[in-house]
C-alpha cells in the first residue's frame, strides 16, 4: 500500500491492484490462497459441528489387577430406567453429553402430571444415591426435568 | 449443600447417610450455546466463500471456468483508491464497532437456561416447565378459569380468569398456590398475577 504522488496526495490506494490480474504469477498465487481459504473454513466449520463425548469411564476400584470400565451409554439407560421407576415420574431417556459436557450422563425426566416439584426432588435425590453407590461417585449425572403442558380451560371452577 | 444435611429419601430406602456421600459429583447447570458460536460460524462461511471466489478467479484464467474474474473489478478499485470522502471516517467507526461487538460476543459466557431444582440437586427445569407448573398450582385455586403463564430464568408471570365469585382474594390465593407449587427453585422466581373475571378486567 502506498500513497501516490501528484495530485492524489491525499488518496490511499493499492499501487498497481489493477495490473495483478493480468500478471502471470497470479494464478498460481490465486489458486493455493483459495485452496488454503476453503480448507482453513471447512475445518473451522467442522470444528463447530464435532463433538467430542467419552465412551466409557474408569471406576474407582480399577487398579494394577484390572480396571473396571462402564459404558457410559448403558448407565444413562439404566439411570433413565430407576428414574422412571420413580412415582413422581412419568417417563426418562437418558444419554451421554458431548463437547463441555463430555463425560456427563444426561437424564432427562418427564414428571406425571400431578407430581409436586418436592416429589420429584425426592424422587431424583434417591435415584442419584443409587446411582452415586453403584458408581462410587465417578460420574456425573444431569438431570432435566420436563412438566406436561396443561390442557387449556382445565382449571377448576 | 450442608454436610449434615440428609438426603430426603422416603422412609422405605433401607439406610440414611449424609448427602454429601450419596450424591453424584456436582456438573454445571445446562446452557446454551456460546456467543461467539453464531459468529464463528458466520465468519467461516465468509472465508470458506472468499476461498472459493479465489480458487474460481484463478481457473477462470485458465479456461476452466467461463465468464469474467470477480477479483479484477476489486483489484481496480483498490488501485484507484479512496479520498478524504465523508463516508471513511464512518466506516473507519461502524467497522471500529463491529470489531469490539465480535471481541465482546468471543469473550461472552454461555447462557443460563434453566432453573434448579434446588437442595443440591444436580437437576435443573426450564422456564417453560417452570410456567407449566405454575400453571397447574393456578388451575386448582378456587374459582379460577383460565390461566396463561409465562416465566423467564428469574419470574413467572400468569395471567388467570375467575369467576365473578371468586374475585376477592384471587390474586392473593393463585399467588400463594403458585409460590408453594415453585417452593424450592433456585433461583427463587418472582411470581406476578393479574386476575381478570368472566365479567370484565379488574
Amino acid at each position: 500500500m502506498g500513497r501516490r504522488a501528484g495530485p492524489d496526495t491525499d488518496t490511499l490506494a493499492v499501487g498497481g491492484a489493477d495490473s495483478w490480474a493480468s500478471a502471470g504469477w497470479w494464478v498460481w498465487a490465486l489458486a493455493p490462497v483459495g485452496v488454503l481459504l476453503v480448507v482453513a473454513g471447512l475445518s473451522w466449520l467442522a470444528s463447530h459441528l464435532r463433538r467430542v463425548g467419552i465412551r466409557s469411564v474408569s471406576l474407582p476400584d480399577s487398579g494394577e489387577d484390572g480396571r473396571l470400565r462402564l459404558r457410559l451409554a448403558a448407565l444413562a439407560d439404566a439411570v433413565a430406567a430407576a428414574a422412571e421407576s420413580r412415582l413422581a415420574t412419568e417417563s426418562a431417556s437418558g444419554s451421554v453429553g458431548s463437547g463441555p459436557d463430555a463425560g456427563v450422563v444426561e437424564v432427562t425426566v418427564t414428571a406425571r402430571h400431578d407430581a409436586s416439584l418436592t416429589e420429584l426432588r425426592r424422587d431424583l435425590a434417591a435415584v442419584d444415591a443409587e446411582v452415586a453407590t453403584a458408581t462410587g461417585g465417578a460420574v456425573p449425572v444431569r438431570y432435566l426435568v420436563r412438566v406436561h403442558r396443561p390442557p387449556r380451560n382445565a382449571a377448576t371452577t | 449443600m450442608s454436610s449434615t444435611r440428609t438426603l430426603p429419601v422416603p422412609a422405605t430406602e433401607p439406610e440414611r447417610v449424609p448427602r454429601e456421600e450419596r450424591m453424584t459429583p456436582a456438573v454445571d447447570a445446562p446452557s446454551g450455546a456460546p456467543p461467539a458460536a453464531a459468529t464463528g460460524v458466520a465468519i467461516a462461511l465468509v472465508v470458506l466463500a472468499l476461498g472459493v471466489i479465489a480458487v474460481r478467479d484463478a481457473l477462470v484464467p485458465l479456461g476452466w471456468v467461463p465468464g469474467p474474474s470477480w477479483l479484477e473489478p476489486v483489484a481496480g478499485v483498490l488501485a484507484d483508491g479512496v479520498g478524504k470522502d465523508a463516508w471513511v471516517p464512518v466506516v473507519a467507526v461502524l467497522v471500529a464497532l463491529l470489531g469490539l461487538w465480535l471481541v465482546r460476543r468471543a469473550l461472552g459466557r454461555r447462557p443460563r437456561t434453566a432453573v434448579s431444582l434446588g437442595d443440591g440437586t444436580n437437576a435443573w427445569l426450564e422456564p417453560r416447565d417452570v410456567a407449566r407448573v405454575a400453571d397447574l398450582a393456578a388451575s386448582d385455586v378456587d374459582g379460577v378459569v383460565t390461566v396463561r403463564s409465562r416465566a423467564a430464568r428469574r419470574s413467572v408471570a400468569l395471567r388467570v380468569t375467575v369467576v365473578d365469585t371468586a374475585a376477592d382474594g384471587a390474586k392473593g390465593a393463585v399467588q400463594d398456590a403458585v409460590r408453594d407449587a415453585l417452593d424450592g427453585l433456585d433461583p427463587t422466581p418472582r411470581v406476578s398475577v393479574k386476575v381478570s373475571t368472566l365479567g370484565g378486567s379488574r
